[in-house]
């Protein structure tokens, strides 16, 4: 029984995780090493890849410190209200990424009240980077917050109130006492959101409009090298967006012993 | 400055980026999917095209979710109890598809059962299609929603005190009644918050899905990417009123769990979220 159950086991890892993993590193290195190269190296697909850092790199500034400050309000503050910060921050998870670029195109697009009047003023959001950047922080944005809130709950408020009756101002403690005590978690949920904004997909493909050399990001580039048979571009991207998703799993796993330590 | 006036500019700053990022665009949705009246909106969602993709979502969510949360359940049942060749590995591998972006999950399947590859002829030799149908559809929803149960399932196994089952072992109880009744009332809730988990991220699937199914009206397209259609032809009302529809599912499910589950659900959750962080079990 015991021996069956781990073949089966070994069997679901190879057929669903081994599997695509296997085929895409393979059929990706039959292609070769300089040709993969030549096809990372190609005008549009180092935009679209410039693209994604520039984005990622302003996702995560964002969201980590939008993320503290939520934590901290949804855990250390009591007010009317404070249900729909919950609620808001809950919800991102719950949406489809498609039909979360279809409500900020419904807000920010060029045929919306608020659209036309940025675009008047000179501010385009929609097939913009603005509406790219929107679109990364809503999917992230629970990220950083979920990974905080335990951590606040179970820290309590003892540190900080020692460190008030030692005469530290709010922000001096907020600074030496409840940022370190946060740090392991908030490096884990920004790494997290690192990789989940160079993974985003859906969202953005809706509120970008995927024009070449213009909003396209590097998973919009690998999409449409498929649906053009460029699979040679397709393999080349997907496979350095592999490699990266693989290097965040090992940051992930190593911080996440480090937070087991710090608990 | 004092820390109450500085409290209420730190919510009002917060509220307004949750305003500008979640309430306006979810208000915007409502209106619009409410922009020709219920008769408008129930015309957007019985099409013939709607009908269908929300039905093939649903079930095919459904199948992927029961088979996730059987193969989860057995993988962390696994991979806590047996003596596993490589399990380091194995338990880092189950965060894979999370790590993974959905795009790049949906080349890796139309690679590995495309019409060139070896399995995707053998299959075919078989008439049984993958890519471009219902299975590929499956499989991409399997793939991108495999770490769910396991990590809903691995930490209450962890929890779980041997001393219980080994009582029942002294009291003559055999194999199955030791597991039917002192294993699986503990993992019911992981089992349960799992497949909930799988079935709602399945339903939103995107990604992966329109690489592998392709879109292809009446036959595998799903919610989603009918959504993202008549997005791209500027049918906003019609893509927003199916939306609503997906939207409500997994709230239902969630308002569901919470009734089966009240207490349990939240520990279940904090748990999963340890679980994700410990890595190596």
């Amino acid at each position: 029984m015991r021996a069956f159950l781990s073949a089966v086991v070994y069997l679901i890892f190879l057929v669903f995780i081994l599997g695509p993993l296997g085929a895409l590193i393979g059929e990706g290195g039959r292609s070769g090493l300089a040709a993969l190269w030549q096809e990372l190296t190609c005008p549009e697909a180092v935009f679209a890849l410039r693209l994604t850092l520039l984005v990622s790199v302003l996702t995560v500034a964002i969201n980590t410190i939008v993320g503290v400050f939520l934590a901290l309000l949804l855990v250390r503050d009591k007010f009317r209200g404070q249900g729909l910060f919950q609620a808001a921050v809950d919800l991102p998870l719950s949406v489809s990424p498609v039909i979360a670029g279809l409500m900020l195109v419904l807000v920010y697009g060029p045929y919306t009240m608020l659209g036309a009047f940025l675009t008047e003023h000179g501010i385009r959001i929609i097939f913009a980077l603005p509406g790219i950047v929107l679109a990364t922080l809503f999917i992230t944005m629970p990220l950083v917050v979920r990974q905080l809130v335990p951590v606040l709950r179970e820290n309590g408020l003892e540190q900080e109130e020692a460190a008030y009756t030692l005469g530290a101002s709010p922000w001096i403690t907020f600074w030496k006492v409840t940022l370190p005590s946060l740090k392991w978690s908030l490096l884990y949920g920004a790494v997290m959101t690192l990789a989940r904004s160079m993974g985003e997909f859906g969202a953005v493909l809706v509120v970008s409009g995927n024009l070449i050399m213009q909003t396209q990001t590097a998973t919009l580039y690998a999409y449409d090298s498929v649906v053009n048979f460029n699979m040679a571009g397709a393999y080349a991207v997907s496979l350095l967006l592999l490699a990266i998703s693989f290097i965040t799993l090992l940051i992930m796993q190593t911080l996440g012993r480090n937070q087991e330590v710090a608990n | 400055m004092n820390s109450r006036s500085s409290n209420l500019i730190i919510r009002s700053l917060l509220g307004g980026y949750l305003l500008m990022l979640v309430f306006l665009p979810l208000g915007a949705v409502f209106l619009q999917a409410w922009s020709g009246g219920w008769s408008g909106f129930w015309q957007a969602i019985s099409l013939p095209a709607a009908i269908f993709a929300l039905k093939l979502s649903l079930s095919l969510a459904l199948l992927a979710a029961l088979s996730n949360t059987l193969m989860g359940t057995l993988t962390a049942y696994a991979l806590v109890r047996y003596r596993l060749p490589g399990k380091t590995i194995l338990n880092a591998l189950v965060d894979m598809p999370f790590a993974v972006p959905t795009a790049v999950s949906g080349i890796m399947l139309l690679i590995l059962y495309g019409p060139r590859s070896p399995l995707g002829e053998m299959l075919s030799s078989w008439h049984i299609e993958v890519v471009y149908a219902w299975p590929g559809i499956v499989l991409a929803m399997m793939f991108v929603t495999f770490p769910f149960t396991v990590r809903a399932v691995q930490p209450l196994l962890l929890a779980l005190d041997k001393d219980m089952e080994e009582a029942a072992w002294t009291l003559g109880a055999n194999r199955s009644q030791v597991f039917a009744r002192i294993v699986l009332p503990v993992l019911w809730p992981g089992i349960l918050s799992g497949f909930f988990l799988c079935f709602a991220r399945a339903l939103a699937e995107f990604g992966s899905i329109i690489l592998v199914a392709g879109n292809i009206p009446l036959q595998s397209q799903v919610a989603s990417v009918y959504i993202f259609g008549e997005v791209e032809s500027g049918n906003l009302a019609a893509a927003s009123a199916v939306s609503l529809v997906l939207l409500a599912a997994p709230l239902l499910l969630s308002w569901l769990q919470t009734r089966i589950y009240p207490d349990n659900i939240k520990e279940s959750l904090t748990s999963m979220v340890q679980a994700v962080r410990e890595g190596a079990a």
